[in-house]
């Protein structure tokens, strides 16, 4: 056998001693080793290496090492506890440069202060007039005062009232699942399915002379409530009552409590027939009384807390309003509704064609993409809680609006609209079935895609339930 | 991803329900009474057996599997840490002995790996053993040090420590029966590369397998049979004359 390099015999040497070489590689090794004397010394000394290697004693042990160690584990957590985001050791620098940067703005602010006076001054007066003197006062207006059982039908189902003849503006209310409610004023959404008559509904739901009643008693308090929860002022502001964003929810469930289960189903299928913001669900079988159902909307916190939107700004003020008052100077004044229409014009144009400013708790946009639209959001925790729907035996949810499908459209295309709260994380997630193949829709984001060979059958169209509508969408 | 074995399970299982009297609060020291850290709502006397369960369940905790250990410790009993540290501590102190053979720095080398290991340990994954974990920490650590001191004394990466390895010859040259064969070795090491001084002393000193030593040195196994056989050769030509006394 031909000599093997020294590397080659050093790394089988060192692999034998492991006891790591194959059978082959031992038996190859071995054989090697038979006639080569100088690989035997090797390999020998090699052996003794490791014995000399492996003899080492251990250390002592360290039986107070722990204590010692203890101790320095104690120090260490209270360092941990050191709330500042940077080690406690770089706190003067940080200091040091804060206090620099204080320095060069103040320096700054004071080099710029005419500017600045002059702009905070002015933003100051626009909300004092708007605060203090113009808001409301002596010219306050009802923006709705006279309309009809089907607008307040149409409002209390969907939270949807249009601000004009021609409907070419309405005024929305929204529940945005956990991050609060939503008040819009603007372009309608081109969707007939979501229009009800009182006849229609009446024929859908088929209820009872007194339950009629009780519904019409309903109806006439979400009247009154809108009539009272939107106000207009002769210097183009709008007044819009944060409470208003809750009627909708209240009153589904409302009528909702005063029917019969089977009255219930068909109510329910209405609302998922045309799209409608809530989805109910019954927790028992005996429909609650009318004293029940009022006592309930009574219960309902009547804030005086308006949402106040001029062309410039946008405010969250408390204001006491006298509808009585009001009504009075409704009476006298014979062009009410003349005066109430031109207004209303004219506030809608100037808000097209302003840009709204933020202010911290709500959000507003405005302009861009839909001209004259005005969307302020309400955070839950500015809002008071609605009274429990549950005690009225009637389960109240948020149901996704109807979706804009994705591509690609489809014949016998699904999708399951799940109430906000199941989907995962609480984001509002859409999914649809296809020749067995589930896909997904992420209503935030706007992505879609089918996963792959998931395979789980095309679902059937399914009655609402707690995880919300199955609906079947049919290619256009 | 690691299955808990059944032992695990049922070993936590128990104190997550307060069955028994649970954690030990903090560090607790020998001798001192342990409280009971979750509120159990059991009545006085409950409270007592309990109390008189926990020395008991000290003892069974130190029983323990490292991994029902772990799981308690990253449910929330720090106090188990106690019975880990106690449990590798001499493992680790020998490592970075074995490594440095310096006494002075390995007591605060080896403080400072157990604390990065607690500061690690709730995100432990159970996708290794935890000592071969704790040695790849251990080993790092070991490698900072080194680096440190090459760059102070300009060390190779791949050849022999100069220094160590004129400071071993002198040695060497001396009286056979005044030599002092651990030192030697222990020269005989220190002069080794970094890379090749740890796969001897994982191996030879602290038996780890050629898997576990890949998985603590990060390499591939053909990299550590490689590095074991220059380790070797390399040494075998430091420690000649004491290799061919011990043969003779």
């Amino acid at each position: 056998m031909n000599p093997w390099s020294p590397e080659k015999l050093s790394l089988k040497l060192s692999s034998y001693i492991d006891g790591v070489l194959s059978e082959t590689e031992r038996k190859d090794l071995e054989a090697y080793l038979l006639t080569h004397p100088d690989a035997q010394r090797e390999l020998a000394e090699l052996k003794n290496l490791k014995n000399l290697v492996s003899a080492k004693p251990p250390l002592e042990p360290d039986p107070a090492f722990w204590t010692r160690f203890s101790v320095m584990l104690e120090k260490h957590r209270e360092a941990e506890q050191n709330l500042l985001p940077f080690p406690r050791k770089y706190l003067p620098a940080v200091l040091s440069l804060g206090l620099g940067l204080v320095l060069v703005v103040a320096i700054l602010t004071v080099q710029n202060r005419l500017p600045l006076l002059q702009f905070v001054s002015e933003k100051t007066e626009a909300v004092k007039q708007v605060y203090n003197e113009g808001i409301l006062k002596g010219s306050i207006l009802p923006l709705f005062s006279h309309i009809d059982k089907n607008q307040v039908l149409q409002f209390a189902l969907f939270g949807v009232l249009p601000m004009d003849a021609n409907a070419e503006t309405s005024l929305r209310v929204d529940e945005k699942a956990e991050k609060g409610y939503r008040i819009e004023v603007g372009r309608p959404v081109k969707d007939n399915l979501r229009r009800v008559t009182m006849d229609e509904f009446l024929s859908e739901v088929r209820p009872t002379a007194e339950q009629k009643g009780t519904i019409d008693s309903l109806l006439d308090f979400a009247r009154h409530r809108i009539e009272g929860s939107v106000l207009v002022g002769d210097n183009d502001v709008v007044a819009i009552n944060a409470d208003l964003a809750q009627l909708n929810r209240v009153m589904v469930s409302s009528i909702a409590a005063c029917l019969e289960t089977p009255q219930r189903a068909r109510f329910g299928k209405l609302l998922v027939s045309k799209d409608a913001p809530y989805m109910i669900s019954s927790k028992g079988h005996i429909p609650a009384t009318p004293e029940k159902i009022f006592e309930n909307i009574r219960r309902m916190p009547h804030e005086d807390h308006f949402v106040v939107v001029t062309p410039e700004t946008l405010l969250y003020s408390q204001i006491n309003v006298d509808m009585g008052r009001i009504r009075r100077e409704i009476e006298q004044n014979v062009n009410f509704q003349k005066d109430v229409q031109v207004t209303r014009e004219r506030i809608l144009r100037r808000f097209a064609r302003s840009e709204l400013g933020g202010i911290p708790r709500f959000t507003a946009k405005a302009g861009a993409e839909t001209p004259g639209f005005i969307s302020v959001e309400i955070e839950n925790r500015w809002m008071p809680a609605v009274p429990d729907p549950e005690q009225l035996h009637v389960v109240v949810m948020p149901r996704m609006r109807r979706m804009v499908i994705p591509q690609p459209r489809m014949e016998g295309y699904e999708f399951r609209v799940f109430s906000d709260s199941s989907g995962p994380e609480g984001i509002p997630t859409v999914q649809f079935f296809r020749f067995g193949q589930r896909g997904e829709f992420n209503v935030d984001s706007g992505e879609a895609g089918f996963h792959g060979g998931v395979h789980v059958g095309i679902q059937q169209r399914a009655k609402p339930d707690s995880l919300g509508h199955q609906v079947r969408v049919r290619e256009r | 991803m690691r299955i808990f074995s059944s032992e695990a399970i049922l070993g936590v299982i128990p104190q997550l329900w307060n069955i028994g009297p649970v954690a030990l609060d903090g560090i607790p020291e020998e001798g001192k009474s342990t409280s009971i850290r979750r509120s159990t709502g059991r009545t006085m006397e409950q409270q007592t057996k309990g109390q008189t369960v926990t020395r008991a369940n000290d003892v069974a905790l130190d029983q323990k599997s490292d991994e029902v250990l772990i799981t308690l410790f990253q449910t929330g009993d720090q106090g188990v840490y106690k019975i880990l540290v106690q449990r590798y501590q001499e493992r680790i102190r020998n490592l970075l002995y074995s490594i440095f053979h310096d006494d002075h720095a390995i007591e605060d080398m080896t403080q400072e790996v157990f604390i990065k290991a607690y500061e690690a340990l709730p995100r432990f994954r159970f996708e290794s053993s935890f000592y071969t974990w704790l040695y790849r920490i251990a080993v790092n650590r070991g490698r900072d040090e080194m680096r440190k001191r090459r760059f102070r004394k300009f060390f190779s990466f791949q050849h022999l420590d100069e220094t160590v390895f004129k400071e071993l010859q002198t040695k060497m040259a001396v009286n056979p029966e005044n030599r002092d064969t651990e030192e030697l070795v222990a020269l005989g090491l220190k002069a080794l590369p970094e890379k090749f001084r740890l796969a001897v002393v994982l191996k030879d000193i602290d038996g780890l397998s050629y898997e576990e030593i890949a998985e603590v040195m990060q390499c591939e196994i053909g990299t550590v049979k490689s590095r074991l056989s220059r380790a070797r050769a390399m040494l075998r030509k430091s420690l000649q004359p004491l290799l061919q006394e011990v043969s003779s």
